[in-house]
């Protein structure tokens, strides 16, 4: 009656994973670990992009109607409250890097060069995190190591110790040596974090206290090193699939056409930034060369479209790579259905257009890699770095460098000329939130966002009646007080889930 | 000769001369003949009667034997032994063989539903081969609640394989201290299942069913006329989009399209026979169901055998098997969610489309489509399958391109059973050894294949699947049973030990094309096979990875009572997990349980009066159970695991690199989920056993439930393994009443059951203001787990009524600032019954039997989740017909596609009463006479006819309030397999 001798047989060993408390030893582990921290980067991607996107005056949240994504309108138009998940997402995303690069920096001994690039890496990694939570939430715990569970109750550190963590993680990554650097500008086989891209996150964290001296001399270091240059192609291919680790790229995740593996290269962020497909119909067959699914979302604004013509003229070539409006789009093969409507307001995003031939299996999955920064936003943060210190010379150098690659004469740099440049070269490229916020521009910006919703509307709605297209704006909200920026909108709100935990956490002010 | 009470003859009446082996049994006349002295005695018996002594005067001796109507006795299964039912203490509900037979239920679960107080049978589909849930005493988890399954000693996770007709008897172990001897899987209640042993002389049974099966209800959508008016009124359709694609005639009804009526044959044919030193049981069933879908595209095929023999080799030794077999094909279709069920397509289409259209004669946004994508679906006749004008890329597809477009096949078979020795080295002690298995196997192969129908419903490509899964399961249980009287005391000990092990073992993968290749050699069905793909198809291939799981237990019971009057139980259970499940030093559990009872009636003070009461018992217990369905899989471990892979290169030449990081916290203190329930109840027959009577009142708290998905901190950066960390409590009280009699020919019974039922949620991780369940398209989730109240109550804005200006839903605003936000959201139902009931009367007269099965249940809620408000979508007529117009100011529900109205959709506005009574059965059958039987050596034959899930008595609009989401889902419908109504036929013969 007995089966003691059985209970061994309950020890049965887990498979596929490896033991915690044996790990972080060799060369092999610490690559495994920071490969970890490139895979967490690459998740984060959606929800970084469509967050400062939506937050900013580039675009509308746009779709196929209202409430086609609440959480993107809310994010859009400042009516978001604590809880809201893209900002919890993200804040999470955050954390979460830092703690990857944690557990390489307390548990990997750094004797050897492997060794030594994991940590190199982990530290850019923690600060690059670092420097998004503090732009835009201001002061957070700072977590420099592993917690343990009676440390879970963090308070929030002063700014100071938080930007003093960002710099020192970031002067030791760039002078360990360690990190990668290209052969030349052309060499597109680096995918990891280069030196250059530490020095530019460097100078953004130094930036972004003022130090303008010190960032133009870091961003002037990223100019002479030769290793970045402006992209030569088709102006309008820089974001697409054709022009994937190009010259300009500063960092990717790289995304791979392997119908092997399509399931992991999953996102929806083709499909949520292209044109809402199945309101628009073919003019020309030119249309099927557009991917047939699209929704629509993060469309953009037509005071930007204003903005480029004032500066370039309706022909200008940037503007004309960058968006269409919807006769050009006509023009192109595309138009709105007959007694359809779309989130618009007549104009469409063109830079980031999605190709029937870049998503070969099903109708989200494209091989496009995801763009981190490329080197027209290091010489314009080097003009206005460059600017601020009263190197003008320096700071005209820059400017025209990005000014005569978008066909446009000479202008002296100026804070207004800098920051119409950075809006219209990188406008959808999530640069834009965090700008307007250390500009102190964001309020009168942003304060009459949400008021209404544009619509573009084809009336025509039988066979004979011709097209009718024309943008309605229809007001959602009514109560002011319920929509637009506010001053309290220049600190994003500490998560409720950290509130709720956490007895030692203070709301940021207004939330 | 030997008859019963209505002079019929008996047959397979064990007649034994008393104190000797000397025995035989009656024959299909009842005639029997022994060799006895004069003066002997004999004694005759058979199951179910009374048995008799009477002593031999002459050479003829006639018997009538009496039906034993004192079920009192009855012995009961109750784990690793038997107990007289009289001496129970805990609360043990059963279901015999007659509530089994002649149902055209295949499934045994099914026979609880209504026949037992405190078991709830839930369906979230009624597809054919469905199986259902099973909740004893409610919802006692926020993972699993499925009872554990015991089938002659077996655990088993699935009984879908036994023909509810090879079952004898179902027990229902529904308090803690009876289900306790199962202990750490026995939370949520015991379900035991004792199969048939063969019984008299030699005896050859067949039945036959035939079902006719349609869709029951219906509910009403939009015609054309209405749908028109509706979307003109709505702003979304233009009227000149109508004169464009709408011929002005077409009103589709697309549940016509989809369904159909269809037929279910079921045969079954047993042998059997036994005496003292053994049983055989033979056993062959066949079950063929096509389901309502037009076509073959639901079906449920089964074959089961049960072997069941005994033999008593020595005096000291018996050796039993129970075996059942079954094979199985099972097909299906898409349902029970809101993108894509095939029973939302019908509601949700639009009336303006035709099912087919010629291709020579298509309309015009067809023709153009057609023109482009050749691969469009259609009947091969020359007919394409109509596709809307109206609804855009909406994922309501018609149903017949929803049916074609893809298939999956599924078939496998099992072989379970228990095979054991009983040792009786001396008279008290009996010593088992029991070893327990099951070796399945099940594959499925399924395709899906190039189609055009529109944006998002398209496939450019062939993709095959495949999978072969093998698991295996044996356990090995060794008790004794040890039975000891010390003059009034009787007491009776149970020791024993349980070592089980499940290994799962498969492959699955698959093969597809792409835009660019079709990915198979021949766009063809006899090239759908992995071995026909082009070499340059995609392939993914999972499995092959061996898994074990293993427990191991100690168990101990002992009985005692004083002169069956004061009766006590005590038993314990230790019960250990393997370490996927807990780690070492939590593996162990230690379930604990007492019960005791009194039975007034042998009190002397109470006995005169036993004609009127002739029973009476005072049950009360409590008792320790746990749960580990939500654990497994190492959640408590932290360890080293991948994060996934990038690609290094380009998409021409490229490699990929592996990430690795700590998986999760870890959670070494993390422990088994455990329910504590104490029962007090009384058992009661009154008027000579004609009324009988149970009341059970219980109170059951599961504490330590398994909580994922906490966060402890938002800064940690790592995901949070689980933590004990809920707790939820079932109350109610639960009422089976049964009155049988007999007026000359005229036999008759009533047994009804009720339950109640109050269970609410008393504490979750502080981290969690609520565990949100399932969700509705994109609206958020709709069912809640949340301190205070019901599990996964419903969610959303309560309604209360249409604004008579503007036609917009109006909500309460419940937390008063002024606007209608999502910290509105309240409770505005639940899914959980507050009452059911069942009840069953039976009838006979001369040949005739009369069955009336009807259960219901009351005070749930249903969230509808069949209406959309997108797309264009039909919509019940429910939300339109009374809808607020400019000439309707006071219409009750929202103006046409109000802007609120995607609140209205999660708002107490979609929220339905789901309380119903349906009538299950009525059933009548005939016996033809025996003598005119006898002449073709038939000893009986029964034909009958059925009306089956036929009357449901409800203010639900939608299909079947019996058929909605279970768990997290609890009462949500999205558009489940509604139960079909059914015409029976059937008959069974005995030889």
């Amino acid at each position: 009656l007995s089966n003691t001798s059985c209970e061994s047989r309950l020890d049965i060993p887990q498979k596929g994973v490896l033991d915690y408390s044996f790990y972080y030893q060799t060369d092999e582990h610490a690559e495994a670990a920071s490969n970890a921290l490139y895979i967490e980067l690459k998740g984060t991607y959606y929800n970084y992009t469509m967050l400062k996107n939506a937050l900013s005056d580039d675009v509308w949240a746009g779709g196929g109607g209202r409430n086609d994504n609440a959480e993107l309108e809310g994010c859009n138009e400042f009516s978001f409250g604590s809880d809201q998940s893209f900002i919890r997402g993200v804040w999470e995303s955050y954390y979460s890097l830092i703690y990857k690069a944690n557990v390489i920096l307390g548990h990997i001994e750094p004797d050897t060069d492997v060794k030594k690039r994991a940590h190199a890496e982990a530290k850019f990694f923690r600060a690059f995190a670092y420097f998004d939570l503090i732009s835009m939430w201001g002061e957070v715990p700072l977590v420099d190591h592993e917690l343990t569970p009676d440390e879970y109750q963090m308070p929030k550190a002063s700014k100071e110790e938080l930007w003093a963590l960002v710099e020192q993680d970031l002067n030791d990554a760039i002078n360990s040596g360690y990190l990668a650097e290209k052969q030349d500008a052309y060499d597109n086989s680096v995918w990891r974090v280069t030196k250059q891209v530490a020095q530019t996150m460097l100078g953004k964290a130094l930036l972004w206290q003022n130090k303008y001296s010190e960032a133009a001399k870091v961003f002037n270091e990223v100019r002479n090193s030769g290793k970045y240059k402006l992209y030569e192609g088709e102006y309008q291919n820089i974001l697409t699939y054709i022009a994937e680790g190009n010259s300009e790229s500063m960092l990717e995740s790289n995304r791979i056409l392997d119908l092997n593996n399509p399931m992991d290269e999953f996102s929806f962020y083709e499909v949520m930034n292209h044109w809402r497909m199945d309101n628009l119909a073919a003019s020309s067959a030119q249309f099927y060369d557009y991917k047939e699914t699209g929704w629509g979302f993060m469309v953009p604004q037509k005071k930007l479209y204003d903005a480029f013509v004032a500066e370039e003229g309706v022909d200008g070539y940037r503007l004309n790579h960058t968006m269409k409006t919807y006769e050009q789009m006509n023009e192109l093969g595309v138009k709105l259905q007959k007694g359809k409507s779309i989130i618009n307001e007549g104009v469409f995003l063109w830079k980031r257009r999605f190709s029937s031939s870049e998503a070969p299996i099903t109708f989200w999955c494209s091989y496009n890699n995801y763009r981190w920064m490329r080197y027209a936003e290091v010489l314009l943060l080097a003009a206005e770095a460059n600017f601020m210190a009263g190197n003008q010379s320096e700071a005209d150098a820059a400017l025209n460098e990005v000014r005569s690659r978008a066909r446009l004469p000479f202008k002296p740099a100026t804070l207004e000329a800098i920051k119409l440049e950075k809006r219209l070269e990188l406008c959808s490229e999530y640069t834009r939130y965090q700008d307007i916020i250390r500009w102190g521009d964001a309020e009168a910006l942003l304060k009459n966002q949400g008021a209404t919703t544009p619509l573009l509307i084809n009336k025509s709605s039988s066979q004979n009646e011709p097209d009718n297209v024309v943008v309605e704006y229809v007001q959602y909200n009514t109560d002011p007080s319920r929509y637009g920026f506010k001053p309290k909108h220049y600190l994003l709100p500490i998560p409720a889930t950290e509130m709720r935990l956490n007895p030692n956490m203070v709301q940021n002010e207004g939330w | 000769k030997v008859v019963d009470i209505q002079n019929e003859p008996m047959i397979g009446v064990s007649v034994l001369e008393k104190g000797t082996t000397n025995g035989t049994i009656t024959d299909i006349d009842g005639n029997y003949q022994i060799s006895v002295r004069q003066g002997a005695t004999l004694v005759f018996s058979y199951i179910g009667y009374i048995t008799q002594e009477k002593t031999v005067s002459a050479n003829t001796l006639n018997v009538t034997m009496d039906e034993d109507m004192q079920a009192l006795d009855e012995v009961v299964v109750i784990g690793y032994g038997v107990q007289r039912k009289s001496s129970l203490t805990g609360a043990v509900s059963s279901v015999k063989s007659e509530d089994l037979e002649a149902r055209t239920i295949a499934r045994p679960e099914m026979a609880l539903q209504g026949k037992t107080a405190g078991v709830q049978v839930l369906s979230s589909t009624a597809r054919p081969g469905a199986s259902p849930s099973v909740r004893i005493r409610g919802i006692s988890s926020n993972g699993s609640s499925e009872p554990l399954y015991v089938i002659d000693g077996r655990i088993a996770s699935d009984i879908g394989g036994i023909d509810p007709n090879d079952i004898e008897s179902m027990e229902v172990l529904k308090d803690g201290a009876s289900a306790a001897i199962y202990g750490a899987a026995a939370g949520n209640g015991v379900v035991l299942i004792t199969t048939k042993r063969g019984k008299g002389s030699g005896k050859i049974t067949y039945n036959l069913q035939h079902t006719s099966q349609s869709l029951g209800r219906i509910p009403e959508v939009m015609n054309s006329q209405q749908y028109k008016d509706y979307f003109i009124e709505a702003g979304k359709i233009a009227e000149g989009a109508f004169n464009l694609n709408w011929d002005g005639v077409t009103n589709t009804d697309w549940t016509d399209v989809a369904f159909e009526n269809s037929s279910m044959m079921r045969h079954n044919l047993t042998f059997q026979g036994g005496n003292e030193s053994g049983a055989l049981y033979l056993s062959l069933s066949s079950l063929d169901n096509d389901g309502m879908v037009v076509g073959n595209s639901d079906t449920y095929n089964r074959l089961t055998g049960m072997i069941n023999a005994s033999w008593k080799i020595k005096p000291w030794l018996e050796v039993v098997t129970n075996n059942q077999i079954e094979h199985y094909k099972v097909q299906s279709v898409a349902e029970g969610n809101e993108y894509g069920s095939l029973l939302l397509s019908v509601l949700q289409l639009d009336p303006l489309t035709k099912p087919l259209y010629p291709i020579s004669n298509l309309p015009q946004h067809m023709a153009d489509t057609y023109a482009q994508h050749p691969n469009m679906l259609g009947d091969g006749k020359g007919n394409l399958y109509g596709i809307s004008a109206f609804t855009g890329n909406a994922e309501a597809i018609n149903p017949l391109a929803m049916r074609d477009r893809s298939f999956t096949k599924n078939r496998g078979f099992n072989i379970n059973g228990t095979t054991y020795l009983n040792f009786n080295p001396i008279k008290p002690l009996t010593i088992t050894s029991r070893l327990g298995y099951r070796l399945s196997s099940s594959s499925s192969y399924g395709v899906s294949h190039d189609y055009y129908y529109h944006g998002t419903a398209k496939q450019d490509y062939i993709q095959v699947n495949a999978s072969d899964y093998s698991p295996t399961y044996w356990q090995w249980e060794n008790f004794m049973n040890y039975d000891r009287k010390f003059g009034d005391h009787n007491t009776t000990l149970m020791l024993g030990t349980s070592f089980s092990e499940s290994r799962s073992f498969g492959v699955s993968g698959n093969k597809r094309g792409d835009d660019q290749n079709i990915g198979f050699l021949q766009d063809d069905p006899l090239f759908w096979y992995f071995a026909y793909a082009t070499s340059d198809a995609a392939k993914d291939i999972s499995g092959g990875e061996e898994n074990f799981s293993r427990k191991l237990a100690y168990f101990g019971r002992l009985n005692y009572d004083y002169k069956n009057k004061y009766l006590a139980q005590f038993s314990l259970r230790a019960d250990a997990a393997d370490l996927s499940v807990l780690p070492k030093q939590k593996r162990w559990g230690y379930f604990p349980a007492a019960s005791f009872g009194w039975v007034i009636s042998e009190e002397d003070f109470i006995k005169g009066s036993n004609d009127f009461m002739t029973h009476l018992k005072l049950r009360a217990s409590w008792g320790q159970n746990g749960s580990t369905a939500s654990l497994g899989g190492y959640r408590w471990n932290v360890s080293v695991g991948s994060t996934g892979h990038i690609a290094i290169g380009n998409n021409n030449d490229f490699y990929y690199v592996n990430g690795y990081a700590p998986s999760a916290t870890g959670n070494e203190q993390l422990k088994w989920e455990t329910s504590e329930q104490t029962n007090i109840g009384i058992d009661a027959r009154f008027l000579n056993n004609r009324l009988s009577l149970t009341a059970d009142y219980f109170n059951k708290e599961t504490k330590d439930l398994i909580v994922s998905g906490i966060k402890a901190s938002t800064v940690v950066g790592n995901t949070f393994s689980p933590v004990n960390a809920g707790n939820i409590t079932n109350k109610g009280i639960e009422l089976e009443l049964g009155w049988q009699d007999r007026i000359g020919d005229f036999s008759y019974g009533v047994r009804g059951n009720i339950s109640t039922l109050k269970n609410k949620v008393t504490y979750i991780h502080e981290s969690l203001a609520a565990i949100d369940g399932t969700s509705l398209v994109t609206y958020g989730a709709i069912t809640r787990f949340e301190v205070g109240k019901p599990a996964w109550y419903f969610y959303g804005y309560e309604f209360t009524g249409v604004d008579k200006e503007t036609g917009e839903p109006i909500f309460a605003d419940q937390d008063g600032d002024g606007a209608i936000t999502d910290n509105d959201k309240t409770e505005i139902g639940k899914g959980i019954a507050d009452l059911t009931y069942g009840i069953t009367l039976t009838a006979g007269w001369k040949n005739f039997d009369l069955i009336v099965f009807g259960t219901g249940s009351h005070g749930n809620d249903i969230y509808m989740g069949l209406n959309r408000v997108d797309y264009n979508l039909n919509q019940l007529t429910y939300f339109t017909e009374n809808r607020w117009t400019r000439n309707n100011p006071n219409g009750t529900t929202p103006r046409a596609y109000a802007t609120d109205f995607t609140k209205f959709m999660t708002s107490s506005g979609s929220v339905f009463d789901g309380s119903f009574f349906k009538i299950k059965q009525i059933q009548l059958g005939y016996s033809i006479p025996r003598n005119l039987l006898s002449k073709i050596s038939i000893d009986n034959l029964r034909i009958y006819g059925s009306l089956e899930d036929y009357f449901t008595f409800t203010d639900y609009p939608g299909f079947d309030p019996e058929v909605t989401g279970v768990g997290s889902a609890l009462g949500v419908d999205k558009g489940s397999y509604p139960n079909s109504k059914k015409v029976v036929v059937g008959l069974a013969v005995t030889f």
